[in-house]
């Protein structure tokens, strides 16, 4: 009972060690974008600038990026590349900078200032809170813990209003963990963090469920009984109730 | 005029000799030099008006290639004018050419090598010669340019480029000769304007008079028609409409009008199935070029005796043998109709016939006061946008990749020469350039501007300005041929196995990969749908019409008596019922759970108006407001806990100055997403061939919320779909008591605006989707039920708790508790189990919803449920509970 979600943020706070947790910031999105052909707006400075406040407003000693956080691979724009030096000056200077690398981190050791401390891509454990990215299959002590906190899948919520228009938020999602034959210890539950980078977002609630990494693939997770809460800290109530989610006419 | 002998002989040859009345008005004008706006009517010959003294020209001052450009909005106009003009540009050593996207790459080259005389062309070909190195040497000699239909062209924002693309053909070229060829439009100043920019422009219009003999008519449905309803599947109103256009055009080339093209296919497939060897067909633009032409060569040689038509047809090839105009329901505009009757008798001094058949009431009287102004020629103004930022995006970026480099003060002086950029400021252009340099498409250097590293791909890519429509091809299996494109929008929705109908006949749908396969079938389907096909009805109609029902006016109104009659019929009807609509009135009725406010506003307005009432609706409900709307109502969908009363007090409190707020407003709508995503294609943002599917629309509006994208994709859909100068009319008169608010009973008046969504309305229930599944969760929390007296223990779902639970079933005691399972798990305090219990004595089972909160305990519980909220509001209470709870925990349970 350590880790708590910062409210309205998709951010997690562990008070006891200081530590602020976010997850896919996915810098560098934006020169992919435009490599496709789609030009949108660079965000990344407002990005930094929100996680520093982030940092300022729970007094966070520790910042754990859970993976993630550049986007293009395996090619680097200058962008990319300006963008994730600046973010590692600003951030470094009001808090010690820690990652679990994600899929899309390859190379990010390079980008970065020797003073950030990178932990293994199977995840670390920080006071009984197993932490990694969640793509892939997560070390035998982190799946140990109570609480196995991962990003990786952007989780985000669909409803309809009444007169039918699609609205979608991000969400978390808590899913119950269940044993299986490689760990012999498991824990309660997998809680996955709503992404910190604004363009992603993918709905939990509508078929057909996918992308997700090697636990809840191989049915380490209850994922029907996923259960959903807004930022805000709204429990939506579980996954197999909220599938298309509008109202019955 | 006198004509060199050698033009004279060839026009002679050709029995051309007579100058018509409107070739003698314009040929002193344009042998002058003079910038020349030619209005007339179809039909007059204003093709040789312009290019006979411009020849004469040529052949009395010899002339480099090209000396004259003739640009026309289509391409199966350039293939006409070809065909007029060729003959005697050959006799007479001038050769003729057309040039558009159909000429071969063959015909291109040769065309470099050896430029004609005089070019007939497209508004989109010349974007493209304007950036070839040896045709700009060419088009450098151009001495006049004739640009035909310019009253269309005027306000589209393909005339918005052509206007810039000119001025920087003048740069090219040094100033040249103007010649616009118009048909009778509102206000000829403004269309002048469009043509000559900053340059003075002689307007001849001369008074031709065409005889015109149009009548509506309202066929009324006879037992036949009732038994052949059953057959076809339509309401016999519409069978009846459908025999009386069958029996008026039998024998006579007939063009068959109708507004959209899911009516031309409703209408052609019934005709067909009537009468199977009718000599009918469809034509509508998402056809295939190749079924377009076989339609127009079908009618032209007589083996067509009648087309179905959309806009399509209202410009282009030469259908000089049409007799007959039918237009089937009201016209809307009577620009329209003007333009559409101007096919029928297209010979000089032939009568035009038309009919308007409807059968509708109101779209009945809509149809006859179209058809009154248009024989009054009571046309509507001109509406051209000023700066539209997309499009100078779009001519700066061409400019570049044309000219290299270009100096900014020449940028900025030759487009403020464009009519439509003639209010362009210094700093709107540089913010401008700063937004296309950040967009990599140009790149300011200094006082000039380069081109960008993504130019040259956008150039080609966005050579036109008509917005894209995605569409797919549509291919019959059992000939293996095209026969046609569907719309994105409508594929989207659709599965192999269902019908639809498409030219004029039912398929069924086979596969949907790279291209749609159908297969004939038999029975009916659903109709595909096409966007932007609605033709707005102005406020001035729209007030006619109100103004007459209110009277009872049917005085000079080109009406049959049976159509007549049936506006009296309906005109009782209303007033039996309720309160009658009139321009100054706004009546509020109630249908059911929808409130249909009666305005004559037309039909851009009403949506503006519309769009703002459910926007404060919406605020003021905390839930969404729905709205509809059509030229004379606004349907709006009200959330449960507003009534008329709320409607009229927010009505009443509009003051000008909304346009804020409707900017507000226009942000959640949902056509921002398409106008976005244009907007964002031509300025740049977006590669022609970007796969935006993946990306979405919602992302993008958000992506682009704070850019002028967005600001332009706003104002565009403000200019071409809304009216913000009517609604702060609409404040005004509000404000100042000239308009009354009444509520009335339900009338057919008010009922017709709910027609076309008839199977929509079904009522949903109140309360919002996330509401909805805050209040299952609720219901579906088991709760512990424990007896303060015996300790007995049960486990129930929150909504399994009735009043018979609360009593418990082993010593009947009724202090039982109700806990929540998580502190049941942390035990509590006996004063906690004992509020509990006395909340569940006096609440009942609702006290049970009320604990299943997380994190509302028997003192917040008690809280809420004093207020005594009614069912749907106390869910929201728990909701909020529970996020104040959430905000302040310090653990996740």
């Amino acid at each position: 009972m350590v880790a708590v979600p910062v409210p309205g943020e998709p951010a997690l706070h562990l008070p006891d060690e200081k530590m602020l947790v976010v997850a896919d910031l996915h810098y560098g999105v934006e020169a992919e974008l435009l490599r496709g052909g789609v030009w949108v707006p660079n965000r990344a400075r407002q990005r930094t600038e929100r996680l520093l406040a982030l940092v300022a407003q729970t007094g966070a000693e520790r910042l754990l990026l859970l993976g993630d956080v550049k986007h293009q691979v395996p090619h680097s724009s200058h962008q990319q590349r300006r963008d994730l030096r600046r973010m590692f000056a600003t951030l470094g200077e009001a808090v010690q900078i820690e990652v679990v690398p994600g899929n899309h981190d390859g190379g990010l050791r390079e980008l970065a200032p020797g003073s950030v401390r990178f932990h293994p891509v199977q995840g670390v454990v920080v006071d009984d809170v197993g932490l990694h990215h969640g793509h892939a299959w997560p070390a035998p002590e982190v799946v140990a813990c109570r609480q196995v906190v991962a990003g990786h899948n952007h989780p985000a919520i669909a409803f309809r209003d009444r007169i039918e228009k699609l609205h979608t938020a991000p969400c978390w999602l808590r899913v119950p963990l269940l044993a299986g034959e490689r760990y012999d210890v498991i824990g309660k539950e997998l809680i996955i963090i709503p992404a910190f980078g604004e363009l992603a977002g993918r709905t939990m609630n509508r078929e057909p469920l996918a992308g997700f990494g090697p636990l809840l693939r191989n049915g380490y997770g209850d994922l029907p009984a996923g259960r959903v809460e807004s930022l805000d800290g709204l429990d939506f109530g579980e996954l197999r109730h909220l599938m298309d989610l509008r109202l019955e006419r | 005029m006198k004509l060199d002998p050698r033009l004279r002989a060839a026009l002679e040859s050709r029995g051309l000799a007579e100058p018509t009345p409107a070739q003698s008005a314009a040929w002193p004008a344009i042998a002058s030099g003079k910038h020349t706006l030619l209005i007339a009517p179809t039909g007059v010959g204003k093709t040789e008006a312009a290019v006979v003294p411009l020849l004469d020209g040529m052949l009395r001052k010899p002339a480099q290639p090209i000396a004259v450009l003739y640009i026309t909005p289509l391409r199966s106009l350039n293939r006409d004018m070809l065909r007029r003009l060729k003959g005697i540009g050959e006799e007479l050593e001038l050769p003729v050419a057309v040039r558009h996207g159909d000429t071969s790459q063959k015909e291109r080259n040769r065309q470099s090598r050896h430029p004609a005389q005089l070019l007939v062309t497209t508004p989109e070909t010349l974007q493209i010669m304007l950036s070839g190195k040896r045709l700009r040497t060419h088009l450098a000699q151009v001495r006049a340019v004739v640009i035909d239909e310019v009253h269309e062209l005027a306000s589209s924002e393909r005339g918005a480029q052509l206007s810039l693309a000119l001025e920087r053909l003048a740069l090219l070229a040094g100033e040249f000769q103007r010649i616009g060829l118009s048909a009778t439009v509102g206000t000829p100043e403004e269309v002048a304007g469009f043509l000559g920019g900053d340059r003075t422009v002689e307007i001849v219009a001369p008074a031709i008079v065409r005889k015109m003999d149009l009548q509506v008519v309202s066929p009324q449905p006879t037992e036949a028609d009732e038994t052949l309803a059953d057959e076809l599947f339509w309401e016999p109103q519409r069978i009846a409409a459908l025999r009386y256009c069958a029996k008026a055009a039998a024998g006579r080339p007939t063009l068959l009008f109708v507004n959209t093209r899911d009516t031309a296919e409703a209408l052609g497939v019934r005709w067909s199935m009537w009468q199977p060897d009718a000599p009918i067909m469809v034509h509508h633009g998402s056809l295939s070029r190749d079924v377009r032409i076989e339609a127009e060569e079908g009618y032209r040689t007589g083996d067509i005796s009648t087309l179905i038509c959309t806009s399509s047809l209202e410009l282009g090839i030469d259908v000089g043998n049409t007799e007959l105009v039918l237009q089937y329901n009201s016209p809307r505009d009577p620009s329209r109709l003007s333009q559409r009757l101007g096919r029928s008798g297209h010979r000089l001094r032939a009568t035009a016939i038309g009919r308007v058949v409807a059968s509708e009431p109101v779209e009945l009287l809509e149809a006859a006061v179209v058809a009154r102004r248009t024989l009054a020629g009571e046309l509507e103004p001109s509406r051209i946008r000023e700066v539209p930022l997309a499009v100078l995006a779009n001519q700066l970026i061409a400019w570049t990749v044309c000219d290299k480099l270009v100096d900014r003060q020449v940028m900025l002086s030759a487009a403020r020469r464009a009519w439509p950029f003639r209010e362009l400021r210094g700093e709107q252009l540089d913010e401008l350039l700063a937004l296309l340099d950040r967009l990599h498409q140009a790149r300011p250097v200094e006082n000039n501007v380069r081109q960008g590293p993504r130019a040259l791909k956008y150039f080609h890519g966005n050579l036109s300005l008509i917005p894209d429509e995605k569409t797919m091809s549509v291919r019959d299996i059992s000939t293996r041929r095209l026969i046609g494109r569907l719309d994105e929008r409508f594929i989207l929705d659709l599965a192999p196995g269902e019908r639809i109908i498409f030219r004029g006949a039912a398929w069924e749908v086979l596969e949907i990969e790279e291209e749609v396969t159908v297969a004939p079938a038999s029975a009916l389907g659903e109709l595909p749908r096409w966007i932007g096909e609605d033709i707005p009805v102005p406020q001035s109609v729209a007030r006619e019409v109100v103004e007459r029902l209110e009277a009872g006016d049917w005085e000079g109104l080109p009406l049959a008596p049976e159509a007549r009659e049936a506006l009296e019929i309906f005109r009782t009807s209303i007033f039996k019922d309720g309160e009658t609509p009139a321009p100054g009135r706004i009546t509020l009725e109630r249908h059911e759970r929808l409130l249909v406010l009666t305005h004559a506003g037309g039909t851009r307005l009403n949506r503006t108006l519309g769009m703002v009432l459910a926007s404060l609706l919406t605020s003021r409900a905390g839930e969404v407001c729905g709205f509809q709307s059509d030229p004379y109502r606004v349907i709006l969908d009200l959330p449960a806990r507003l009534r008329a009363r709320e409607v009229t007090e927010t009505l009443r409190a509009l003051r000008p100055g909304l346009g804020p707020l409707l900017r507000l407003a226009v942000r959640s709508s949902s056509t921002l997403g398409p106008q976005l995503l244009h907007v964002a294609r031509k300025m740049g943002a977006i590669a022609p061939d970007a796969d935006v599917g993946r990306f979405g629309l919602r992302r993008l509006l958000a992506a682009y919320g704070d850019t002028p994208l967005y600001r332009e994709a706003v104002e565009r859909l403000l200019f071409h779909q809304l009216d913000e100068p009517g609604l702060e009319a609409l404040a005004t008169a509000l404000a100042d008591g000239e308009l009354e608010i009444v509520a009335s009973p339900a009338t057919p008046f008010g009922a017709g605006a709910l027609e076309p969504y008839r199977d929509l309305l079904k009522p949903p229930r109140p309360g919002s989707a996330i509401l909805a599944a805050v209040e299952r969760r609720l219901r579906r929390t088991v709760l512990r039920l424990e007896c303060l007296a015996c300790d007995n223990s049960r486990r129930r779902r929150s909504a399994d708790v009735t009043a018979g639970e609360l009593r418990c079933p082993k010593c009947s005691g009724q202090m039982v508790a109700l806990l929540h399972p998580l502190e049941a798990e942390r035990g509590v305090s006996l004063r906690q189990r004992e509020r509990s219990a006395s909340l569940a004595r006096t609440h009942g089972p609702r006290a049970a919803l009320v604990l299943a909160g997380r994190g509302v305990g028997p003192a917040t519980a008690g809280r809420i449920l004093r207020r005594q909220l009614p069912d749907d509001q106390l869910v929201q209470a728990v909701m909020d509970a529970e996020i104040t709870y959430a905000r302040t925990r310090r653990f996740w349970d």
